[in-house]
């Protein structure tokens, strides 16, 4: 049909102007959409630096354990904080980036966006985790539980220090601040690993349980707090 | 997918709307309805997909109007000619004489058949939603479709239109 | 459509930003006058959920701040707000209307609706860091409306923009006022000398003033003045 055939039907059809569109529209209660579909959208709004980061900390410790396997452990150790300054740093967003009133001020408010966040970076870091796991573990010839200690340590480390100067001191600086802390804990744990082999021996597994427990609930708290810093001051 | 499905309600309501006009031939009948039958849709039904979304839509639509046929016995209605629009400035005169020949061939079609012609060229209805909404398959309304459009363009032959 | 404010205090430890302030609102434009520090903007930001009164109520037709609800009909314009790096002014609404709750079809029509209405659709593409300070500043009143709010609050909205946006802007301020409440703050007086049909003065974070501003009463800004001299003359 040709096109000014359909758009003469579009006139031919063409009701009077209907009055009560606007009031109506307001009155009702519209829905919005789900927490799955705006989780989805924050999805999309995480930078492509935080991916391409965990990508390259995967690729690099393939590499490691292909080509310098005994010191599979360290670097592997050394790349479990820049993982977790990923989460950290996109937490920090709206805070450095002046957003976070604005966002505040709508129906999902700034909680939502940091769960999101929150949520989504740390569900990838895990299945990060659980995939360089045994690798460790295979290559190292350690068992799952020192292993999976020996990662984890640094990353919480990282996670609940982080979160921890976020809270503190807001803004860009705080987020540099991270990046410091984070390069810190890395190059720390590089060179604990070649420097002190003592630590990584069966007896004082009990003391890096106890610090991995500690740090996880103390990064639990600081999470919680930081959403909880989210609602109305 | 994820379970939700999008009326964007601005543009359906206008849609809706000139559905119920379209049978009912009232402003005032056109938009009470088409309020209702948002209200309804919100009240009781969650649609899997955009396509279920205006099938459901347009059923409500269709069964209120039905009703008000009942209650107000407006089965003439349709017949009623539509209030020609002011003429646009700049309307050359072979628009208002096309406008007048679509006009003319379109009243010579039967009320379901200018309905169809309504739904999807005017309302850009998708194909699936209007099979659901009349109930018959896809390949049904293809046909039906292609058999207006041609009842339609022959009319407008008919008319004097190149 | 109402909004009441009801004792509402903000007390922080070593003083008191805002004292007490009861209002009720309804459909209509308010100024809010104040010279700065006067607790214009975190009355505000206490309107808007941001900050949590230390005493007293606000609520819309019957919701309380805190609830989504509430959020729902609210549009907000702070007085500075950033952006994501690389966002474009199309980006920057949409990303706040996944906020608000708006689905994507819905929301990129909306979006585009309002970039025309505040003359910006051109700049649709284009980075926010390239935009001069009144483009910003129109960015920033086309998101408080992306969810066609009942109620908006909005912070210093003249600043930075020049006086032939000033005058679009109280004119355009004027038609939204017909169906909504609309409270914006100033320390400006000839911006809402014309286009308020209530004032609401402030000072040391209590509510000085409350009522129409008709011509006869005299020249507001001389009376708003003279709450200053008077300050000064305390000292």
């Amino acid at each position: 049909m040709r096109r000014e055939v359909r758009e003469e039907l579009k006139r031919v059809f063409e009701p009077p102007k209907p009055q009560g569109k606007r009031a109506f529209l307001r009155a009702l209660a519209q829905p919005r959409i789900s927490i799955l579909r705006f989780a989805l959208t924050q999805l999309g709004y995480i930078r492509r630096w935080s991916w391409a980061v965990s990508v390259m900390i995967f690729a690099g410790s393939v590499a490691a354990s292909v080509w310098s396997p005994s010191r599979l452990l360290g670097i592997v150790s050394a790349f479990a904080p820049l993982l977790a300054l990923t989460v950290v740093t996109e937490s920090g967003r709206s805070e450095s980036y002046e957003m976070a009133e604005l966002e505040t001020a709508t129906r999902f408010s700034l909680r939502s966006v940091l769960l999101a966040r929150l949520g989504l970076l740390g569900l990838a870091n895990l299945v990060m985790f659980f995939l360089l796991l045994p690798v460790v573990v295979w290559r190292q010839e350690l068992g799952v539980l020192r292993a999976g200690l020996y990662i984890l340590l640094p990353y919480l480390l990282t996670a609940f220090a982080g979160l921890w100067v976020l809270r503190r001191f807001r803004g860009r600086e705080a987020v540099y601040c991270c990046v410091g802390v984070a390069a810190c804990i890395s190059f720390l744990a590089a060179m604990l690993f070649e420097t002190v082999p003592q630590l990584y021996q069966p007896d004082m597994v009990s003391w890096w349980f106890a610090g991995v427990l500690a740090l996880g609930v103390g990064t639990v708290r600081q999470c919680t707090g930081i959403v909880r810093d989210s609602l109305a001051a | 997918m994820l379970g939700d499905c999008f009326v964007d309600m601005e543009e359906q309501y206008d849609k809706i709307y000139r559905y119920c006009y379209f049978r009912l031939r009232s402003r005032q009948a056109a938009e009470d309805i088409t309020q209702e039958t948002f209200l309804r849709y919100f009240e009781r039904y969650q649609c899997a997909t955009s396509e279920q979304t205006l099938r459901c839509l347009y059923t409500i639509a269709r069964n209120l109007c039905v009703d008000e046929y009942r209650r107000d016995s407006r089965e003439a209605a349709w017949a009623q000619p539509y209030p020609y629009p002011e003429e646009e400035k700049g309307e050359g005169d072979e628009q208002v004489l096309t406008s007048l020949l679509v006009r003319a061939a379109v009243a010579s079609l039967e009320q379901d058949e200018q309905e169809l012609l309504l739904l999807r060229y005017v309302n850009e209805v998708p194909i699936q939603s209007i099979a659901q909404f009349y109930g018959i398959s896809r390949f049904a309304v293809y046909r039906r479709l292609a058999a207006v459009t041609k009842r339609f363009q022959a009319a407008l032959r008919k008319e004097g239109f190149g | 459509m109402k909004l009441v404010i009801d004792r509402v205090s903000k007390q922080y430890q070593n003083r008191i930003a805002v004292d007490r302030v009861s209002a009720t609102l309804q459909k209509g434009v308010y100024g809010l006058l104040g010279a700065n520090g006067a607790g214009k903007t975190t009355l505000m930001r206490m309107l808007c959920g941001i900050l949590k009164p230390t005493g007293g109520t606000i609520t819309f037709d019957g919701i309380d701040v805190s609830e989504e609800a509430y959020r729902a009909v609210l549009g907000y314009l702070p007085q500075d707000f950033g952006y994501y790096p690389e966002f474009s002014a199309l980006d920057f609404l949409l990303y706040l209307a996944a906020l608000k709750g708006i689905p994507k079809a819905q929301a990129k029509r909306r979006a585009r609706e309002l970039l025309a209405l505040v003359s910006l659709q051109e700049a649709e593409k284009k980075k926010i860091k390239t935009f001069s300070g009144g483009m910003k500043q129109r960015l920033g009143i086309a998101q408080a409306l992306l969810n066609d709010p009942k109620l908006l609050i909005l912070d210093e909205p003249t600043a930075g923009l020049d006086p032939k946006e000033r005058v679009r802007f109280r004119d355009f301020i004027q038609t939204l006022g017909k169906d909504s409440i609309v409270l914006l703050s100033t320390h400006i007086v000839s911006d809402i000398e014309h286009i308020a049909d209530e004032i609401l003065m402030m000072k040391a974070g209590q509510l000085i003033y409350r009522g129409n501003w008709a011509h006869e009463k005299g020249d507001l800004e001389e009376f708003y003045l003279q709450q200053f001299e008077e300050e000064g003359t305390h000292e």
